[in-house]
Parts: structure tokens; C-alpha cells; sequence
């Protein structure tokens, strides 16, 4: 026989032979389009777990919630930082029929959920530090990060009038960031000048871009640009890339805010505050209500913030206690205030 | 003028495919038994829930028609004696392309929309291979390294555009907008994502087998690849082969590059080919560059790719294992296309 045609016909064999070995149910489309309860979570990170506080927190809290639930599948599925696969493998982990409630975290995933639960109609999706209201299949919380930006921006500020070794006098705030999207543009970078300005509204703010999320050479080299043009205290928001601009401030001597939880022992010395955000309370929370029954909040966008509790400061960090006493209240004065409502920071809309 | 049993190339008869083959697939159950909390959970995910749910064996079908596309084009280059290695930024450019001349025509007829926009890339992918193509006419150039080159430079200029001024500014992803939906490529077997393109990817093997086998421009350029001084003594067209199969290669991985737009993403998003360049060489030399065989190797790397995922989804296991063993395929199979240029260098 034709080698070629042996190899087609051993191929088709072995498909078949898997086809009837592997059985499985139908798939979930066919299922009910509201399940009654939830039977399985699958937490899916756009990125790894390792590393990353912020899913470190969401894997933990789901997984709390789940265990309050006796006989609840529960599984934590990493899809790596390639966006363009983020689509086809949360569509795979809907098609696996394991699990009918997916929680993630990440402003981008609103949009691709609902385009999964176009498809997969009993599918519930939790979608924690994002906001799409008016789909009956989500449920999204957006952290406000204007309040989030204003609480670093106000250190920041603080920091830049100082008489601290590492601070000049330009009075000059800077931003590294790995790339311009819409949360970013439209609070963080606000909320963080807000908060300069607060402090003086003499202050002005450098952003430079990184163009990824990994390039630390770049971001150092960006970030000794800025400290060349005064810039004595810079917020990173570069994922990984922000090693640069904590490994350059450091040799140069100045300083970093922190924006992405604990962060001190990243750079002790040079990070003098960070926010933090209490992704893993409000995920457990959610989720748990969620599996509780509560299906109202399908469809339903939140905005938390630090009223409640979910967006703070760390006061822990050494190079924090270090700060002049004069420095460190004006600051907690203004983090109190700003739990009170003052300033008070809506958000309507994304 | 028919090929004998001597030009046959190695493929999946021989005993180096079934070792790549079973390397590929030795790694994958050596990862999975010291990786795997319950190794037999895993085994079932990895090498059986492919085929346990119609939806996903669709999308396993699905994913495996661009790379089979990318394939053809490597397998086609191969034949006229070159290599192919830029289809990463072919097929890139091909998405980007075919999804720029959807959003600048929103109201054309959807299927005239998406024949146009499918061409559009395979033009663009033919675009990117065009300097590397004038370069070995004119000038003799190495097309390794030319294509190579070329496809990083474009890499680098798209994801540039795609995250700055291609960009949709209401998204948070680094994409650009949507095209309309008449545009995508249909859904024959909704959810899953299949369409048409395994049966395009399927046609374009078998026309190109045909062209290779059956034609005589196609024995001629086998012939010119094996022996240009001979192919020039015959008075063969040799400027022309050392031409249009390279720019050929750029249009089917520019095409495959507009399959992946227009499926299920619908946009150009930063980093949408993943490695599909590399995976066509790996599907290529697996196949040993035989069109017939090329849409298997497809299948396989998609069952390798599929059923990692499904590990990671059913088992806990990382998603690492099919890379690992898609690795492992292409370093046998080129051990095993070294191997057979050396022989026939010292015959």
C-alpha cells in the first residue's frame, strides 16, 4: 500500500479509536441557560499566579469561597500574558463543561466574557477590577482607582516638596507606564495628578511609555531620562518592566510609589508608599455570594472603593516609618479624609 | 516525468517521523507523571478529552487549518531549495492587513467582504516576502536570513501600531477595532469556533500536491530546487523559480495570518500569530514537506496543543507540556532533515 495512504488511514484510525475511548457529556450549550447552582469555579488568570499579588489574591479568595461550599469543583487555569489567546482559552475552559461560574481579574476580560457567553449561555462570569454593566451573564467590580491613583499621588506630591535626601527641588512627578489603556487614562493617570496637585498645584507630572510589559532595560532607561529632567519620585505601571525603574531610581537615588500591593521589599529604600488593594476579601465576598445563590448581581457593575475597604495604603513598610513625622501625618490625614469623601471621586462611566 | 521511490521525501513512513512523533509524545506523559497530582486524571485530559466533546474536536480541527497553511508555504519554498523563515511576520501582516481593509470598507456584501479581506492578507503576506524574493532573483541573496530579517522587522513595526495608533481606544486590550460581523468567518458548528478554513487549508494541500506531482511547472521546480546548474542546462525558467514560490509562501502564510483575524477574535490583536511561523516549519519538516501529509502533522500539533490545554483545564497541568513536546517534534524532525541533506551531500 502507498505509504501516504497508510499514514492517512492509521491517522483516521487512531482518531476514531480516541473518538470512542474518550466519552464525555453534551456539550454545555445544551445545558439550561440559568444553573440552579454552581457545580464547578475555574479561576482564569491572564498571566501566572507567581509573582502577580493581585491574582495571588484572586486565586486565594475564590478558592476560600469555593471550600465554603462543600462538593464545588474548584481549579485555578493560568493563560499566560499572550492577550490574542486569552479569547480561545476561555472559550476552551467554557466548552470543558467542568465549570459554570468563571472568575477573573483584568479590566480586558469583560469583553471577551461576554463574547464567550454569546456562545456558552449558561456560563456566569466574575469579573473583579473591571466594569461592564447591563450583561445579564457578568458580574464586574471596578476597583475606583482614581481614589487608588490619588491615594500615591498625594505621597508622591509630599515626597517632591520634601527636603528628603533624594528629592530636588523642580517639584516634578513622573509615570512609567507599559502602555496607555482606558482604566489607566481615565483614573489612574487622574486620580494620580490629583493627588500631586492636591499637595501643590505647582507640581507637574512626566509620563513616558514603556510599549510592553516585560522591557525592563527600556523602563530603566526611560526612568533615567526623567530623573535627568528632575524628577525626583516616579509610579511605576509596567508590570514587569517596573524592575527598571525601581533598579534606576535606586542607583540614581531617588524615589518610587508603589501601586501594585506590598511592595517595599521589592526596592527597600527607594519605594517610600505603596496602595493596595483587598482583591482577595472582595473576590472571597463576591464569590461566595455568588455561590450562595445571589444571582442578582449578574448584570450588575460595582465600583468599590476606599470607603469600604478594598482600596488602602500600607503603612508597614520601613522606608514609610522612615519618612519625617511632619510628612507621614499630612499623608494619614489625608487618607482618612479621603475614606470620609473628601475628596469625594464618582465614577459613572468607563 | 514522474519521481521515483528515490524522490520521495521522509515523511511520516519513516522510522525518524515515529520518533519525533513518539518523542514528542514520551515527553508529554514523562511531564505529565511528575507533574500531575493524579497522572491518570491527566493522561485522560491530555490524550483523550480532545475527543470527548464534539466542540472541542471542532476547535482542535479548527486551530490546526492556519498552521497547515503556513506548512504548505514552507513545504513550497523547500521544494525550489530555499527556506522559508519569516511566516511569524507574514502572517501578522497578513492579519493586520486583511483586518485594516475590513474597518476602511464596513459595507460591502459580507462574503465579498470577507474574500476581500482574506486576500487582502494573503497580498500583505506576499508583500513581506517580496524584498527577501527580489533580493534571491536579482541578486543570489541568502533567503534565510533575508526573510528572517524582514518578518522581525515587521513584527516589531506592527506590534508598535497595534498598541499605538491602530489601536482601539475603547478597549482594554492592545487590539485593533472589530471588524463587522459579516466579515468573520462563519461558524459552521457553533460554540465551537470551526469554519470553512480546515477545507481551505485541506484544498490548498491537495492543489498544491497536484501542482508538485501532476504539473510540469511543479516537477521543474522540484528539479530546479534539487540542482539549479541542471535546471539551468535544461533551460528551465529558473529566474522565476527562484521568485514566485518564495512570494507564494508569503501569500499562504499571509492568508493564514487573515484566517486568524477574522475567526474568532475579529480584530488584529498584539501578538495574535504566536509563533504560527515556527509551528508551520515544525508541521513542515514533520511532514517532510510532503502536502499530503501536511494537514495530519497539522492535526497532531493541534491534538499536542489541544490537549495540553485541556490537562491545564481538567488536571492542573501546565499548559508547558505541549510546548514541550511540540519542541520536541521539531528537534527530532530536524535531526532527521539534517541527517537526509548530509546523506545526500556525500552520495
Amino acid at each position: 500500500m502507498n505509504p501516504v495512504r497508510r499514514s492517512w488511514i492509521a491517522a483516521a484510525a487512531v482518531l476514531a479509536l480516541f473518538a470512542s475511548c474518550a466519552k464525555g457529556p453534551d456539550d454545555s450549550s445544551s445545558r439550561p441557560a440559568v444553573p440552579a447552582a454552581f457545580k464547578g469555579v475555574a479561576v482564569f488568570v491572564p498571566g501566572v499566579v507567581s509573582g502577580s499579588p493581585i491574582y495571588e489574591m484572586l486565586a486565594a479568595g475564590a478558592r476560600r469561597a469555593a471550600e465554603s461550599v462543600p462538593g464545588t469543583t474548584f481549579r485555578v487555569v493560568e493563560a499566560g500574558f499572550n492577550q490574542a489567546e486569552w479569547l480561545d482559552k476561555l472559550a476552551a475552559l467554557a466548552a470543558s463543561g467542568e465549570f459554570d461560574l468563571i472568575v477573573t481579574s483584568n479590566p480586558a476580560l469583560p469583553e471577551l466574557c461576554a463574547k464567550v457567553a454569546e456562545s456558552y449561555p449558561a456560563m456566569r462570569f466574575f469579573v473583579a477590577d473591571a466594569y461592564l454593566p447591563g450583561n445579564p451573564a457578568i458580574h464586574t467590580v471596578l476597583y475606583n482607582q482614581l481614589e487608588q491613583g490619588y491615594i500615591v499621588g498625594y505621597l508622591a506630591g509630599l515626597i517632591t516638596t520634601s527636603g528628603l535626601p533624594g528629592a530636588n527641588r523642580a517639584k516634578k512627578a513622573g509615570m512609567v507606564i507599559a502602555q496607555t489603556y482606558p482604566t489607566l487614562d481615565k483614573l489612574i493617570r487622574p486620580g494620580f495628578e490629583a493627588g500631586l496637585k492636591a499637595v501643590d498645584p505647582g507640581i507637574s507630572l512626566e509620563v513616558r511609555v514603556v510599549g510592553n510589559w516585560y522591557d525592563a532595560n527600556r523602563s530603566a532607561e526611560l526612568t533615567s531620562s526623567l530623573i535627568d529632567g528632575g524628577v525626583d519620585v516616579i509610579l511605576p505601571i509596567a508590570g514587569g518592566a517596573g524592575q527598571g525603574v525601581l533598579s534606576a531610581s535606586k542607583e540614581r537615588g531617588t524615589y518610587a510609589v508603589w501601586f501594585e500591593g506590598k511592595g517595599y521589599g521589592l526596592a527597600p529604600g527607594t519605594i517610600l508608599g505603596c496602595a493596595v488593594l483587598d482583591q482577595e476579601r472582595l473576590v472571597r465576598e463576591r464569590v461566595g455570594a455568588l455561590l450562595s445563590g445571589d444571582k442578582s448581581l449578574f448584570g450588575k457593575a460595582d465600583v468599590v472603593g476606599a470607603s469600604e475597604g478594598y482600596i488602602g495604603f500600607d503603612p508597614e513598610g520601613d522606608a514609610y516609618k522612615a519618612l519625617p513625622s511632619e510628612l507621614r501625618s499630612r499623608f494619614e490625614k489625608a487618607l482618612t479624609d479621603l475614606r470620609t469623601g473628601s475628596p469625594a471621586f464618582r465614577i459613572d462611566s468607563l | 516525468m514522474k519521481p521515483g521511490k528515490e524522490g520521495r521525501r521522509p515523511g511520516f513512513p519513516g522510522s525518524g517521523t515515529a520518533l519525533a512523533l513518539g518523542a514528542a509524545l514520551g515527553a508529554a506523559a514523562l511531564y505529565i507523571l511528575a507533574a500531575a497530582e493524579e497522572p491518570g486524571a491527566a493522561f485522560r485530559a491530555f490524550f483523550l478529552s480532545p475527543f470527548a466533546r464534539p466542540t472541542v474536536l471542532a476547535n482542535l480541527i479548527e486551530q490546526a487549518a492556519a498552521p497547515c497553511l503556513c506548512a504548505l508555504g514552507t513545504a513550497l519554498v523547500f521544494r525550489s531549495g530555499d527556506f522559508n523563515l519569516g511566516g511569524e511576520g507574514q502572517a501578522y501582516a497578513g492579519g493586520a492587513l486583511s483586518v485594516l481593509a475590513l474597518l476602511a470598507a464596513p459595507s460591502l456584501p459580507g462574503p465579498a467582504g470577507l474574500a476581500g479581506g482574506l486576500a487582502a492578507g494573503a497580498f500583505a503576506g506576499a508583500f513581506v516576502a517580496l524584498p527577501s524574493a527580489l533580493s534571491r532573483r536579482n541578486l543570489g541573496a541568502d533567503v534565510l536570513l533575508s526573510t528572517f530579517l524582514v518578518s522581525q522587522a515587521v513584527v516589531l513595526v506592527l506590534d508598535w501600531a497595534i498598541a499605538g495608533p491602530l489601536r482601539d481606544p475603547a478597549s482594554n486590550l492592545i487590539a485593533t477595532p472589530v471588524v463587522e460581523a459579516a466579515y468573520r468567518l462563519p461558524r459552521l458548528a457553533p460554540p465551537s469556533w470551526l469554519s470553512f478554513a480546515p477545507v481551505l487549508a485541506a484544498a490548498a494541500a491537495v492543489a498544491l500536491d497536484r501542482f508538485l506531482r501532476s504539473s510540469r511547472r511543479g516537477l521543474e521546480l522540484t528539479l530546479f530546487g534539487r540542482n539549479p546548474d541542471f535546471a539551468v542546462s535544461m533551460g528551465f525558467r529558473v529566474r522565476a523559480y527562484a521568485f514566485w514560490p518564495l512570494l507564494a509562501s508569503g501569500a499562504l502564510n499571509g492568508l493564514a495570518g487573515a484566517l486568524l483575524a477574522l475567526g474568532a477574535n475579529g480584530r488584529a490583536v498584539r501578538g495574535m500569530t504566536g509563533g504560527i511561523g515556527w509551528n508551520g516549519i515544525s508541521i513542515a519538516l514533520l511532514a517532510g514537506n510532503d502536502p499530503r501529509l501536511i494537514l495530519p502533522a497539522a492535526l497532531f500539533f493541534s491534538w499536542l496543543e489541544t490537549g495540553s490545554r485541556q490537562a491545564s483545564i481538567l488536571a492542573g497541568i501546565s499548559v508547558d507540556v505541549g510546548t514541550v513536546a511540540k519542541a520536541l517534534v521539531l528537534l527530532f524532525a530536524t535531526a532527521r532533515f539534517l541527517g537526509t541533506a548530509r546523506r545526500k551531500g556525500t552520495a
